[in-house]
């Protein structure tokens, strides 16, 4: 259950804030949060598979002279995986790269204000590449495409973009109500807003990566 | 729309994304946000969008970059493999002898763990832990101790396997394995120009650090069989590449089985089977956070990179670069300390993502070699590793020396200042390194060389 895995973070061990706002982005990000971690999860185990894909490869192709038909295609299908399963996961704990040079500095309602802005600018991208990379499926999906060597069909790669895309949308949504609702009242305390890691912090958690 | 001309729309673009960056909208979003906007601008709404749609997916489904999460993954099981005790206690029985001997033996240990490893700051961390209470309890001096681990640490990075190479690679459209065999000498002249500097101040200045010596061929041999599976994963990674008989993916699986099965090993060996599995998952979770990161930078940044080349941006500033009436290393240095800037205040990835592809072209069009300048680059980013304010693997030495004791009980804490002094000498021979490598290009070029 969320708040007994440390993978979800200090702030849901306790229970839900007292404000509506709060309780409201509390429950959306206990929703949204298993769903986000299995697909990261899925995405580790594709990493492992395609290393065992690849010993598999390597010892067939020595030993037996006989490499995995198709291996290229096989390596390419399963790379969406580990390319995109991720992305909202990586956005609810605060994982894409960006520079902090600026928002380091702001505090109390400034730096809300600031976090709501970059997440507004993310939904604007996000809501206009889902339906245009739906559509990149949708003539995969009609003209049968698929991969040259073992024809392979592509479009199910093409279709996890929009359905991931969408996914980081709504961890965008949960952020921006989440931000909105300390820039409203930054006395509260945050709920699924992750906020600015110093260098200490960055350090730390390097440090316990390693532990 | 705003009518502009494609040239001018690319500059407005430049310093829309530029403002945005700054600000510290993801960079991903910024990056794709823009070039939208740009092909919106330039070629109309349903070619924008229709750009847009196809690039998360063929941009990040290509087989080259399915080395990239392999490389990560091989780094973050080393770490629960129990390999940097080993490799250490081999480097101090072998190389204790000399003059500052167990500080130059932290230097060759971080130099093995970097062949198995592309994590700068992880790699400083995990030395910390081993490295500096033996030397602090055999009277080394705190500032020498804490400095080499945090310098030790940046060789990660050239020293394949390396994330950061392979991206360069993929962006400049360069051979993968040519970037990676690159890295190789550099890295190795990178190591021993640090233990030359530790050798050297020890001899000055005895006290410092002292020799380790009175271990027999006997006590020297048995630490082999314990560092050979390093060995082993460097032989098959490099022999692959070189000889060309396996592709970097299918080396890099190969090498990732080797540390796997080390790391089985190990877990049995010490009875800790129970918590495998935790840490496996633990492992995985941390490779496909850091594999998201990396494509989604990706694809973000091509959208823009796209759009940048409707705009005719890059050749543009290739061709201003190319006019100045400035000799070409002049204009390499700036370049150079641009990047030592920026570094400063961002991730190497994400820094290299967003500028190579206006900077790359210009680099080309001056006569430099992009192995070259790839290995550079990726030295200029390490280097800001260890340079105030950020000085990320400084942070993380101090950090993990607070937590240490020694037998007794006493804190080994090195504070962060002392952590910035002692990575002074090792900043100066950085330098002095990228000033070999800018004089040398043969130190990076010959290995790539000779792959044909």
């Amino acid at each position: 259950m969320i708040g007994d895995a440390p993978e979800y973070g200090p702030e849901y061990a306790s229970g839900p804030p007292d404000d509506l706002l709060g309780r409201a982005v509390w429950r959306a990000d206990r929703l949204l949060a298993p769903l986000e971690l299995v697909c990261t999860l899925i995405g580790g185990a594709l990493v492992f598979g395609l290393m065992i894909l690849g010993m598999i490869q390597i010892v067939l192709r020595s030993l037996f002279n006989a490499p995995i038909f198709g291996y290229i295609d096989i390596v390419e299908f399963g790379m969406i995986g580990f390319a995109i399963f991720g992305i909202a996961w990586l956005q609810r704990t605060g994982g894409h790269v960006r520079m902090e040079l600026i928002l380091g500095r702001l505090r109390g309602r400034a730096m809300w204000l600031a976090e709501a802005v970059g997440v507004i600018a993310g939904m604007i991208i996000v809501a206009i590449l889902i339906p245009y990379s739906y559509q990149h499926f949708g003539r995969a999906w009609e003209l049968g495409d698929s991969t040259i060597d073992i024809e392979l069909v592509t479009w199910p790669g093409k279709l996890a973009v929009p359905v991931f895309l969408a996914l980081l949308f709504l961890r965008f949504a949960v952020q921006l109500f989440a931000y909105l609702r300390l820039f409203i009242n930054p006395a509260l305390a945050p709920v699924g807003a992750p906020h600015i890691k110093s260098v200490e912090e960055q350090a730390r958690d390097e440090i316990e990566g390693t532990a | 729309m705003l009518g502009l001309d494609p040239f001018d729309t690319g500059i407005v673009a430049v310093v829309f994304l530029i403002v945005l960056v700054v600000l510290g909208v993801r960079v991903f979003v910024a990056a794709a946000l823009t070039g939208f906007l740009g092909l919106l601008e330039l070629r109309g709404w349903n070619v924008a969008a229709a750009i847009s749609g196809t690039i998360p997916h063929s941009k990040t489904i290509t087989y080259p970059l399915s080395v990239l999460p392999l490389f990560i993954l091989i780094g973050f099981l080393a770490f629960y493999a129990g390999l940097t005790g080993k490799l250490f206690e081999a480097a101090r029985r072998w190389a204790g002898w000399v003059p500052g001997g167990l500080a130059v033996a932290t230097v060759f240990a971080t130099a093995g763990f970097a062949a198995v490893s592309g994590a700068s700051t992880a790699t400083a961390a995990v030395f910390s832990r081993v490295a500096i209470p033996d030397m602090l309890k055999n009277g080394y001096d705190r500032k020498l101790a804490a400095g080499v681990v945090a310098a030790g640490g940046t060789l990660a990075s050239l020293i394949p396997p390396s994330a950061i190479l392979v991206i360069y690679a993929i962006i400049v459209e360069e051979s993968v394995g040519k970037l990676l065999l690159g890295g190789f000498l550099p890295g190795l002249v990178s190591a021993l120009i640090y233990a030359a500097l530790i050798v050297g101040m020890c001899l000055w200045k005895p006290q410092l650090g002292r020799p380790i010596s009175g271990f027999t061929l006997r006590e020297k041999l048995a630490t082999v069989p314990g560092v050979l599976p390093i060995f082993a994963v460097v032989l098959v990674i490099f022999g692959a590449i070189y000889t060309g008989t396996a592709t970097p993916t299918e080396a890099a699986a190969l090498g990732a089985a080797i540390v796997f099965a080390i790391y089985v090993f190990e877990a049995f060996r010490q009875k800790a089977v129970g918590e495998m599995g935790g840490r496996l998952k633990e492992a995985l979770l941390e490779t496909a956070k850091l594999t998201a990161m990396i494509f989604t930078l990706i694809w973000g940044v091509f959208l823009f990179v796209r759009f940048l080349g409707f705009a005719g941006l890059p050749a543009s500033f290739a061709e201003w670069v190319t006019t100045l009436d400035m000799p070409p290393i002049v204009i390499m240095i700036c370049i150079l300390l641009a990047y030592a800037i920026l570094g400063m205040f961002m991730d190497a990835i994400g820094m290299l993502i967003l500028t190579l592809p206006v900077v790359f072209p210009a680099v080309e069009a001056l006569g430099y070699h992009p192995v070259w300048f790839g290995i550079i680059v990726v030295k200029m980013a390490e280097i800001c590793l260890i340079t105030p304010p950020i000085g990320l693997n400084c942070f993380v030495v101090a950090g993990v020396s607070r937590d240490l004791r020694d037998a007794e009980g006493r804190s080994l804490e090195v504070p962060l200042q002392d952590v910035f002094r002692g990575i002074g000498p090792f900043f100066v021979a950085d330098v002095a390194t990228v000033g070999v490598l800018l004089a040398f290009p043969g130190i990076v070029l010959w290995l790539p060389g000779l792959m044909g």
